[in-house]
């Protein structure tokens, strides 16, 4: 039996309007995702990349094809800061679910955001909202946690100081799946990346990455690196020269 | 820096009013430069006399439950209708919709109707003042939740939350745009009120405003308008201090 523990099969998505017009922005996706990886679903802007982790997540039904999960416990962390204002760092993570107090401090720890406790999320920094998002996922013992764009807002600073935290649980086992319109962040934290075309969004290769064991931010700039970017590139360019401009480098 | 601007704001306009009100005491007293005002010894004096002649503290605090109270229970209501409006989110808008064309009627009409159902009952005010803490708020919780934030229900549904407490994350995420507009409805409610009581002549500051009208107590307008002023102010400055501490995030 394959470890494949979330599967999709020729999953295609319509959206009716009011006025009866129909809108196909998945079609015939197919893709599978293993447990302990990370994986990176690259697509332009706009071009269906949420729904198709909206879908993975249970959030958004999709409209023909299958969805195997598993069972598995997926949680989905959006491009915005999803943790509530009105709750302090320790309410949020332990919001509706079971913790005991003891896990629930060594989770905080474990994302960094020890001696923030009682800090409130409002005015804080993407990074450190982020850090609660993924606190909460951990008490909640996903099996995969969804991560739709998280990076884009987040300063340079706090993207690498999250790069590290994601490798690192990475490493103590958890899963992830990545949307992102960035080459060099799925290059870097992937080691399964799913190449996602424009509306309606199909799956148009998959890529392995040699670099998501890599630690050091400093590979992206090296020749190895360099090379699977421009192979990358080529890949959307060729046949798909309209959507390259929507991605970023 | 930022501090010392505001300030040094708040030090020029102290200074601004202080000018001008000494350019009033001056001008009005000792010319007729000002005539259209009432003479400022002659204000003072009305300050005075409001409170004996028109038996002001009884008034004051009938206008002063019926719009407190009305804002308390209007609160209220809308808490304990949140959730229900939450999940009727949709049809709700629609209902509400039908009955948008109230909005073009003039808040007066209202006032007389309720005034002329129910004559000289303090309840009746604050039922009125109530109602309308609700008409003006009601509008205001349907757009805050259609605008709740997407963020937060995806991620609430990923974890597989109950309805009642995806109604409660919607709620708390709205309470901020919500009441945001607390200070706006307590003006108004000031203005309803006194129309309510003007035109029911009976009891309230609206029935000193009518009754100096009667005597022609030209003075008795400015110094009302004066202390109702203040009131507000005082008011506004008490609600925003409580919606901060109770409502503090946005």
């Amino acid at each position: 039996m394959s470890n494949l523990t979330i599967e999709l099969k020729n999953i295609s998505k319509v959206y009716i309007d009011e006025f009866g017009n129909k809108l196909e922005v998945l079609k015939n996706v197919n893709a599978s995702f293993s447990k302990n990886k990370i994986y990176a679903v690259l697509a332009p802007e706009g071009s269906g990349k949420s729904t198709v982790l909206k879908i993975i997540s249970g959030i958004e039904t999709h409209s023909n094809g299958e969805l195997i999960t598993n069972n598995q416990r997926i949680v989905f962390i959006p491009s915005e800061p999803s943790s509530f204002p009105w709750l302090n760092v320790r309410d949020n993570v332990k919001e509706g679910l079971k913790v005991d107090l003891k896990e629930l401090q060594s989770i905080i720890n474990n994302v960094g955001l020890s001696g923030y406790e009682d800090h409130f999320p409002d005015n804080k920094s993407y990074g450190f909202r982020f850090r609660i998002s993924l606190a909460k996922a951990l008490a909640y013992k996903a099996d995969f946690i969804v991560l739709d764009a998280v990076f884009n807002m987040m300063s340079a600073e706090s993207k690498l100081e999250c790069f590290s935290l994601i490798k690192k649980l990475n490493s103590e086992g958890q899963s992830f799946i990545l949307g992102t319109s960035n080459i060099t962040e799925a290059l870097f934290l992937a080691s399964e990346i799913y190449f996602l075309s424009s509306k309606p969004a199909e799956i148009i290769n998959k890529y392995e990455s040699a670099f998501s064991k890599e630690n050091d931010i400093s590979v992206t700039s090296g020749d190895n690196f360099i090379k699977s970017r421009n192979e990358i590139e080529n890949i959307f360019k060729k046949e798909y020269s309209q959507i390259f401009a929507k991605l970023t480098i | 820096m930022g501090n010392k601007i505001i300030n040094n704001k708040k030090y020029n306009s102290v200074i601004i009013y202080f000018a001008l009100l000494m350019i009033y005491i001056v001008l009005g007293e000792l010319t007729s430069l000002l005539n259209f005002l009432p003479k400022p010894s002659i204000l003072f004096e009305s300050f005075v006399s409001l409170w004996s002649d028109y038996n002001l503290f009884a008034e004051l605090s009938i206008s002063t439950a019926a719009v407190y109270l009305g804002l308390l229970f209007g609160i209220a209501i809308l808490e304990l209708l949140s959730k229900y409006l939450i999940s009727l989110k949709n049809e709700s808008g629609k209902v509400f919709e039908y009955f948008a064309f109230l909005k073009y009627f003039p808040a007066f009409f209202f006032a007389i109707l309720f005034s002329f159902w129910f004559p000289d009952s303090i309840i009746a005010e604050i039922i009125f003042s109530t109602l309308a803490v609700l008409a003006i708020l009601i509008p205001f919780a349907q757009k805050a939740f259609s605008d709740a934030n997407k963020s937060f229900i995806d991620s609430a549904l990923s974890y597989k939350v109950s309805k009642s407490e995806l109604t409660n994350i919607i709620w708390k995420d709205s309470q901020p745009k919500i009441y945001e507009n607390l200070t706006r409805v307590h003006y108004y409610l000031w203005i309803l009120i006194m129309i309510f009581e003007f035109i029911g002549a009976y009891n309230g500051v609206g029935s000193v405003y009518y009754k100096a009208h009667n005597f022609n107590d030209y003075t008795a307008f400015f110094s009302l308008a004066i202390l109702i002023a203040i009131l507000i102010w005082l008011g506004d400055s008490l609600i925003r201090l409580l919606k901060n501490k109770i409502i503090f995030w946005e």
